[in-house]
């Protein structure tokens, strides 16, 4: 992938991520895009250095009752592309897509 | 894992099929991954899960909002395939390469070797492909483009429609877009000082529509331009004419053309490359159908349902299948046969595919194009078994390298896996390398085909495209499975210590398998080389064969004096005129004109009666002028000739050949009895010898010749027999025409020789091709040997070393080498003359004067193999006899 050019399907998961939104699902449920394009993104993401992911450990886990997940983070690279993108899709910007949960604690 | 466990994961996985669906899609998540990837979709899906569980929520319908989600793994797991390019097959494929690049000899063989093999097979699949495959050009989308004709019971080929009928169809259709109909005709066009014959077609109004055709200046035949009086005289005209004619001049349109001595304003021109709808047959006019109420109203038919002259043609709805446009069509047909008993009975409709080519023709060289097809499979299996044969004897010296892989713990499929990608590099590098040989040998095959071949056309693009590339590479996959997967396991299986201890102990049972494919390579060789021999035979018998008549010295040129508006009187005036002059210009013998060549009877077909006797004889007729036995060399064998008498004022006389005279007469003499023919009482004055016709292997057909003097027809072929090459008076022909007529066009300007040739083309190209691959067989095949003894020759080193210390003679080593190596070649032999035997009567329709089990072919074949496989054994076998035992005896 180009590091220059983002889809707006794949700033928005970026703009998700950057706000917390920090696993699979989490994200899918946020931008209501399907599954199938919400993964190979994220793939897409990591690949081009845009965002790293981390497994948690099983204790964080286990003290919640649940298993493991896998959580995605902005890099410094991926915080400049996404800057740059939302220049360029201003309804991103502009549409106040107030993301509706602050930063979790859990992220 | 305890059986209780399976059991409750079992469990797990049908009550929760969105988990499942991960277990599956999993598979095919390139390995190094899957583990990471199986987690992350589980562990969302089961928190997922238990969440809703947690709110009560966890129903059917969420169950299902699940298992959607979870549908998103599989373009997730699709999207990591890219991930495998950096696995595996890559690293395969680079040690692959470099595993070639580091044995170049081996690699330029190999490669070689397959070039040959498959470019052969590219040259005739391009050919196949351009005389069958290819769809029309320049209009769109071809493939919902269907042809229809009448098909009656009783027949097998596709018949032409009458007006009538295509009207109805035209009415009653609901699954075609559009229906349109066209009849090919030739014009006379006359523009700025120069006339010339070029082809045309005569089309329905909405011919361009249901083509898909666009103009590029003007517009084109629209349905309004089709008016029932005819009198619309508009043409439009091809890009390509356009250009050559008239110099891309911009106002043609709104111009005037003389078509056939009438005025005719052009409309438009059609865009590049639109050429009609017959592929290699160009055309270059088009005229509304109704015109030739107008031009030629003898021939417009247009009311009367028996006459069949138009070719319908339609384009599918889109979404329409052909099958159901068959049941749409086959109805109204069958409601016509019901209400026009007279004309209709037993004309159903057929409708077939695609456009531009003679559906009967077609099918019918489908079935010969098996014999090349055949011939090319065997050097290409031939040139599999060699490689695989190259593979093998480069097999023992990567033995340690193999086994040291397998006992580092690499497992078998890996190793095969490793080698099958590196016998693909080979023969996908290979196939390139048979492209190039392929287009070579394209152009080769192409300057062995006529211009034309009865309705075929030769004259058409043999150039790649996508399908002879699909195919190239479909056979170069095929082919590196086929030469890799043998050698390939037997690779893989080395026993693991012995090796590892030391050099290779010589490997009896890899020798029997090299020996084994020299042997079916030498069987495969003999099976062409005899089938080379029977086709270049039946060539041979088929040049041989006496047609009745001479054909070398003949010139033959048409003219149609109809289309340049010649009435009767005028018409039979020039005729003389041409025939007078061309007999005083020096070098030519004589001069004649006939309706037709020998070699064209099929068209003029008729009933003949003894008069007063209604038993019908069907016969072919040529119409001819007096001279016409003199310049064909056709002998009268009773009576005499036409002479000049023979007019309209005598009474009609008629020369039989001896088939319909044997047909009409068997016991009696025929001079002098009345024949009624064409409605007409002619006298017989004269039994001619027969003539072949159109089918040279065939025997001639029942002739019956009228004279041209008594039957006037303006539409003639000038047969000219000449003291020198014929070649040297076609411009002699033109002048003299041009002399009487500037305006007259002479064409199929061609020696008769040439016709004659074009008619042998099916014999001629198998003789060529089965040659040409027999050739190649053998030079492989010698190739396989030779490689085989020059490696047992290495493999040995020495023991002919401790043979010679021990007092063997030169000779004897050479002899042992050759006995070994004559062995496997005579073993071949033999089997491939019983193969061949057992094979050849197959292709036995294609022969023709020898049977397909001929003991002088097979003789000839086996000796011919012989003397090439003791060259292949000679060579290794004199290098082993040069060693000198002191260096032969180091090798070890």
């Amino acid at each position: 992938m180009g590091k220059g050019f983002l889809t707006f399907a794949t700033t928005l998961i970026l703009s998700a991520v950057s706000n917390g939104y920090s696993y699979g699902f989490d994200i899918v449920d946020i931008t209501g895009m399907p599954s199938g394009t919400v993964y190979p993104a994220l793939r897409r993401l990591e690949d081009a250095g845009f965002l790293v992911s981390k497994w948690e450990s099983e204790r964080a886990a286990h003290a919640k009752n649940r298993p493991r997940r896998k959580y995605y983070e902005l890099t410094r690279s991926g915080r400049d592309a996404l800057v740059a993108a939302m220049k360029r899709y201003r309804l991103l910007d502009q549409a106040s897509v107030k993301w509706i949960r602050p930063k979790s604690s859990e992220a | 894992m305890d059986s209780a466990e399976v059991v409750r994961s079992m469990n797990t996985l049908l009550t929760r099929p969105h988990l499942l669906l991960i277990a599956i899609v999993g598979v095919i998540v390139p390995r190094r991954l899957r583990a990471d990837w199986r987690e992350e979709w589980e562990t969302e899906l089961r928190y997922r899960e238990e969440l809703l569980a947690e709110w009560d929520r966890l129903g059917w319908r969420t169950r299902c909002e699940l298992l959607r989600r979870s549908s998103g793994a599989f373009w997730d797991a699709l999207w990591l395939q890219r991930q495998r390019l950096e696995d595996d097959v890559v690293q395969d494929f680079r040690f692959g390469v470099r595993m070639l690049v580091k044995s170049p000899a081996f690699t330029l063989v190999a490669v070689l070797t397959l070039a040959l093999g498959i470019g052969a097979n590219t040259a005739i699949f391009s050919v196949v492909n351009a005389l069958l495959l290819r769809p029309l050009d320049g209009v769109s989308d071809p493939s919902r483009l269907v042809q229809l004709g009448r098909q009656y019971a009783n027949r097998t080929s596709l018949s032409d429609s009458s007006h009538p009928d295509f009207v109805d169809y035209r009415a009653g259709n609901t699954t075609m877009s559009g229906l349109a109909a066209m009849s090919p005709t030739a014009f006379h066009v006359s523009a700025r000082g120069m006339t010339e014959r070029l082809e045309g077609e005569l089309v329905t109004g909405d011919y361009f529509t249901v083509l898909g055709v666009t103009p590029i200046q003007g517009r084109l035949i629209a349905p309004d331009d089709d008016r029932d009086d005819g009198s619309n005289l508009v043409c439009v005209i091809s890009s390509r004419l356009w250009h050559r004619r008239f110099d891309g001049d911009t106002r043609i349109v709104g111009s005037t053309v003389t078509l056939d001595a009438r005025p005719f304003t052009v409309i438009g021109v059609a865009s590049e490359p639109f050429a009609g709808i017959k592929i290699g047959t160009p055309r270059d006019i088009w005229v509304p159908l109704t015109t030739l109420r107008l031009t030629n109203p003898s021939g417009a038919h247009f009311g009367q349902r028996r006459a069949s002259w138009l070719e319908m043609f339609g384009r599918l709805k889109p979404g329409i299948t052909l099958a159901q446009a068959r049941t749409e069509f086959s109805l109204i047909a069958a409601r016509l046969e019901r209400t026009y008993p007279d004309t209709n009975a037993h004309a159903g409709v057929r409708l077939e595919p695609g456009l531009g080519r003679d559906v009967d023709f077609t099918s019918e060289l489908r079935r010969f194009t098996y014999i090349p097809f055949a011939a090319v499979g065997i050097v290409l299996l031939i040139a599999c078994v060699n490689v695989a044969g190259l593979l093998l004897a480069r097999a023992s010296t990567r033995h340690r390298e193999i086994a040291t892989r397998l006992a580092l713990g690499a497992g078998r499929t890996r190793v095969v896996r490793q080698l099958l990608t590196e016998s693909l590099t080979l023969a996908l590098v290979g196939g390139v390398a048979g492209l190039v040989v392929g287009a070579w040998l394209t152009m080769w095959l192409r300057s062995l085909l006529p211009e034309r071949f009865l309705f075929l056309s030769f004259d058409v693009d043999f150039g790649l495209d996508w399908r002879v590339l699909g195919f190239t590479v479909a056979i170069s996959t095929v082919t590196g499975v086929l030469f890799g997967i043998a050698p390939a396991r037997r690779t893989s299986r080395p026993d693991l210590s012995g090796v590892m201890k030391g050099p290779p102990v010589s490997g009896h049972r890899r020798g029997a398998l090299r020996a084994a494919l020299v042997v079916s390579e030498v069987a495969l060789s003999v099976i062409l080389l005899v089938a080379a021999g029977l086709c270049v035979k039946t060539l041979q018998n088929a040049e041989g064969i006496d047609f009745g008549y001479q054909a070398a010295r003949v010139l033959t040129a048409r003219i149609d004096l109809r289309k340049q508006g010649y009435e009767r009187d005028r018409g039979r005036i020039f005729q003389q005129q041409l025939l007078d002059r061309l007999s005083a210009t020096p070098g030519v013998d004589s001069a004649a004109l006939a309706i037709t060549l020998p070699l064209n009877d099929g068209r003029w077909e008729d009933a003949v009666r003894r008069q007063g006797d209604p038993t019908r004889f069907q016969t072919f007729q040529n119409i001819v002028s007096p001279e016409y036995f003199r310049v064909m060399g056709v002998s009268l064998l009773m009576g005499r000739g036409f002479s000049t008498r023979d007019d309209e004022q005598t009474p009609q006389v008629a020369i039989l050949n001896q088939t319909l005279a044997r047909m009409m007469w068997p016991n009696e003499n025929p001079l002098g009895k009345r024949v009624t023919f064409a409605r007409q009482s002619l006298e017989i004055i004269g039994i001619a010898r027969d003539a072949k016709g159109r089918n040279l292997l065939e025997a001639p057909g029942p002739m019956l010749y009228r004279s041209l003097l008594q039957q006037y027809q303006p539409a003639t072929v000038l047969h000219l027999r000449t003291a020198l090459p014929p070649e040297q008076f076609g411009e002699t022909v033109r002048r003299e025409v041009s002399n009487l007529d500037k305006d007259l066009p002479v064409y199929a300007l061609t020696p008769l020789q040439e016709h004659v040739t074009a008619s042998l083309t099916p014999q001629r190209l198998l003789a060529h091709l089965t040659t040409a691959f027999g050739l190649l067989a053998l030079l492989l095949a010698g190739i396989g040997l030779y490689g085989l003894l020059a490696y047992t020759v290495t493999e040995r080193t020495a023991e002919i070393g401790v043979r010679m210390a021990l007092g063997a003679h030169r000779g004897d080593v050479v002899r042992l080498f050759v006995a070994g190596g004559m062995k496997l070649a005579l073993a071949g032999v033999g089997l491939g003359v019983v193969a061949a035997a057992a094979v050849m009567p197959l292709i036995k329709s294609v022969l023709f004067g020898v049977s397909p089990l001929d003991p002088l072919t097979l003789v000839t074949a086996s000796v011919v193999l012989v003397s090439a496989a003791l060259i292949a054994c000679y060579i290794p076998a004199r290098r082993a006899a040069d060693a000198e035992p002191k260096i032969a005896l180091r090798y070890e």
